[in-house]
């Protein structure tokens, strides 16, 4: 019963603030606008262009930078090994505008607004994808298979391209697939370190639609990008679904170098927020503490229409709404997804994956524009997008947790008297509690992050961080810089806390 | 007779356990031993034929409401609860006072030799200890019909012999009636005053 509701509860979450808005957007594209014309107009030919190879070189960049500190994390035994990990796969939870605003800061100042900058923000997010991926199944290549392959002759080269290699290309398909999508339909970094010639197509969409007023435009883009999205999604989604086992090797004590490399690696990956929070205090005639003054007092003095006060409040508020709404939603239908091994559980759940959260940020301000459905500049239609565009991610990251719990143990509660509603107070729910505080987790850092679909929804009075970052870069001056980047720093540490915090209540 | 995925596992089985005694069920794996204890317990459906207890029918009693305690043969410890808290699961769900589950638990685990092991974690119990954890937690809500599921694979030759014994004595001590299932004619031998063999599997195992 409960977990009917559950159900009903997580199906109309998606319709409403996924495959409605999309449907809305098909709908419109279809109607009114010459299609064959938009393809014509000034930008649009440079952005696919730009999103297809731009997508590619990061891809490609982001694998081979991620490959090394994978080998060297799954063979050997470094010391710190545990902390090296963490430091490269955090970035990929960052808000986007921060990691925008921290290669802005990071970089010298030609480089600004240079596909370089875009391509190593891409992969400093991207590596995480990579390394996450690729360690458990090369952590699961067993020594003895390459001991094997040498005594019947195969060289070190030859092992590794007959042997490692086949048994990590799944993996890392996967892995490129996925990083692809993501640095295709970049957003919030390309928005902060783009510049004329440099949109991606998301970037483009937005750009249609708010500055150019050219909604019909931008419809059709959305409706083609997202097409493009979903066959590339159900390709990868094929190719990831191969899954090895997951054995823990022995690992080797490193060689000197690959530890010194991994850690130079990490230490690298570290001085990116570094510069943000440093940047922060550096006004153009010195040290500054102006920027973070500007937080307290609300932003007077910046010309920006925005109270930094209330901004850090609603991104707070919008964020454990969100989170309200998108973990037991996200639990439910991952219990569903594993007890069941529902296809339509897991359907559903990955519905959002297929669009941006562009798309659905345009599709809704296109789709609930009518009569009493005109809801564009309620409040609460923030929190709710931000849970739709969770969602997936949160029974992603959940569904192992739950295929974990042998399903015996409720029943042995049966047989010991206990009653449905008693199984699950206590057995259930204390055995979910890891899951859900790794759905929370995932679920809070993208709420506070979330950009895409924001940028279309919030008004004054609703703004969030990111959009203050935005908007403060966008402005001329050092003031202004500085307290984007000050900003920038009081997200990156909401979004670590948020991290750790979970992390550190599923350990005890 | 039994249904399971579209397949038949069980059909013309029957039996009868006289009050306080025990009997063992035998026969070759993937002959249906497992299913006919999951559902005796109510954990898959009977769809044709009737489970009775003392008399009463109880086909269609939810299995919380049975009081038929069952030894999973890969005992189904809670892993987030330690040993005391594993055997006294059933009496809390019973409503007892902590003083009396106090001493129940502190009963069972003298009788099955665990006394020392009251606050250990379940996940560092060896083999046999888990099982005579599970046996406890089966027995302590004194369920009218203890089941068990192949209590003894999975362990070595004398600890299985020593685990058999342990386990007829305090059947025998506590009056319960059980049900042991069991493809090993040893075990059959050591606990059970009578036994039945299943008839062969209905359709080979590998379609």
């Amino acid at each position: 019963m409960i977990a009917r509701l559950r159900w009903i509860g997580a199906t109309a979450l998606v319709a409403v603030g996924v495959v409605v808005p999309l449907v809305g957007l098909a709908v419109d594209s279809l109607r009114g606008s010459d299609i064959t014309a938009v393809w014509s107009r000034s930008g649009v030919r440079e952005a696919v262009w730009f999103s297809l190879w731009q997508g590619v070189v990061s891809t490609l960049a982001a694998v081979v930078v991620g490959l090394a500190p994978a080998w060297a994390l799954s063979r050997f035994d470094l010391p710190g090994r545990r902390v090296a990990l963490a430091a490269l796969t955090v970035p990929f939870v960052l808000p986007t505008v921060v990691v925008g605003a921290a290669f802005l800061a990071a970089l010298p100042d030609r480089f600004d607004r240079s596909v370089l900058a875009i391509v190593l923000a891409h992969v400093f997010f991207n590596v995480s994808v990579v390394v996450r991926t690729v360690v458990p199944t090369w952590t699961a290549v067993d020594e003895h298979l390459l001991d094997a392959a040498r005594t019947l002759g195969a060289s070190p080269l030859t092992v590794a391209r007959t042997v490692v290699w086949p048994l990590l290309r799944p993996a890392v398909a996967g892995a490129a697939g996925l990083v692809f999508v993501m640095c295709a339909t970049s957003y919030g970094v390309v928005r902060l370190l783009g510049g004329p010639g440099r949109s991606t197509l998301d970037v483009e969409i937005y750009r249609r639609a708010v500055d150019l007023a050219d909604v019909s435009g931008a419809t059709v883009l959305a409706v083609a990008q997202t097409l493009v999205i979903v066959v590339l999604f159900a390709v990868w989604s094929r190719s990831a679904a191969r899954r090895s086992s997951i054995t823990t090797a022995r690992r080797r004590r490193a060689p000197i170098g690959v530890g010194v490399a991994v850690w130079a690696l990490v230490a690298a990956f570290m001085a990116v927020p570094a510069a943000l929070v440093l940047a922060s205090f550096r006004s153009t005639d010195g040290w500054s503490t102006a920027g973070w003054r500007a937080l307290f007092t609300g932003g007077d003095g910046l010309r920006v229409p925005v109270d930094i006060g209330d901004a850090i409040v609603n991104s707070l508020v919008f964020a454990v709404l969100a989170a309200s709404v998108a973990v037991p939603l996200g639990v439910a239908l991952a219990r569903a997804a594993v007890s069941s091994s529902s296809r339509l559980a897991d359907f559903v759940a990955s519905l959002p994956l297929g669009a941006s959260a562009v798309v659905v940020g345009l599709g809704i301000i296109v789709t609930y524009d009518t009569g009493i459905l005109d809801v564009r500049g309620e409040w609460w239609l923030v929190p709710l997008v931000h849970a739709a565009v969770a969602l997936p991610f949160v029974v992603r990251a959940v569904v192992p947790m739950v295929e974990a719990i042998p399903p015996g143990l409720a029943q042995a509660a049966a047989t010991l008297g206990a009653s449905p509603w008693r199984r699950w107070i206590d057995i259930d729910l204390p055995l979910l509690r890891p899951a859900v505080a790794t759905a929370s987790a995932f679920s809070l850092t993208m709420s506070i992050g979330e950009f895409g679909a924001t940028s279309f929804l919030t008004r004054r009075d609703t703004t969030t961080l990111p959009i203050v970052v935005d908007t403060l870069l966008g402005r001329a001056g050092s003031l202004p810089h500085m307290t984007a980047f000050a900003v920038a720093s009081v997200l990156l540490v909401l979004t670590v806390v948020a991290v750790t915090a979970v992390d550190r209540s599923v350990r005890t | 007779m039994v249904d399971l995925d579209g397949r038949r596992i069980i059909d013309g089985v029957s039996l009868h356990v006289d009050t306080g005694r025990t009997l063992a069920v035998c026969g070759p794996s993937g002959s249906g031993k497992t299913t006919l204890l999951r559902a005796i317990a109510g954990l898959v459906p009977v769809r044709s034929g009737a489970v009775e207890v003392d008399g009463a029918d109880i086909t269609s009693t939810p299995t919380h409401r049975r009081s038929i305690g069952l030894v999973f043969q890969d005992n189904q410890l809670f892993p987030h609860m330690n040993v005391a808290r594993n055997i006294g699961y059933g009496l809390r769900v019973l409503g007892w006072d902590a003083g009396r589950i106090g001493q129940r638990v502190d009963e069972l685990l003298e009788r099955v030799q665990l006394g020392d092991r009251r606050d250990q974690d379940v996940a560092t119990l060896s083999g046999g200890e888990a099982k005579r954890v599970a046996l406890a937690r089966a027995l302590a809500p004194s369920p009218r019909v203890l089941l068990l599921d192949e209590p003894f694979t999975g362990l070595d030759r004398s600890l299985h012999d020593q685990l058999a014994v342990m386990v007829d004595r305090v059947l025998r001590d506590s009056g319960t009636t059980a049900l042991l299932v069991s493809h090993d004619p040893a075990d059959v031998a050591a606990i059970a005053q009578s036994r039945i063999d299943m008839p062969p599997a209905l359709e080979p195992p590998s379609r």
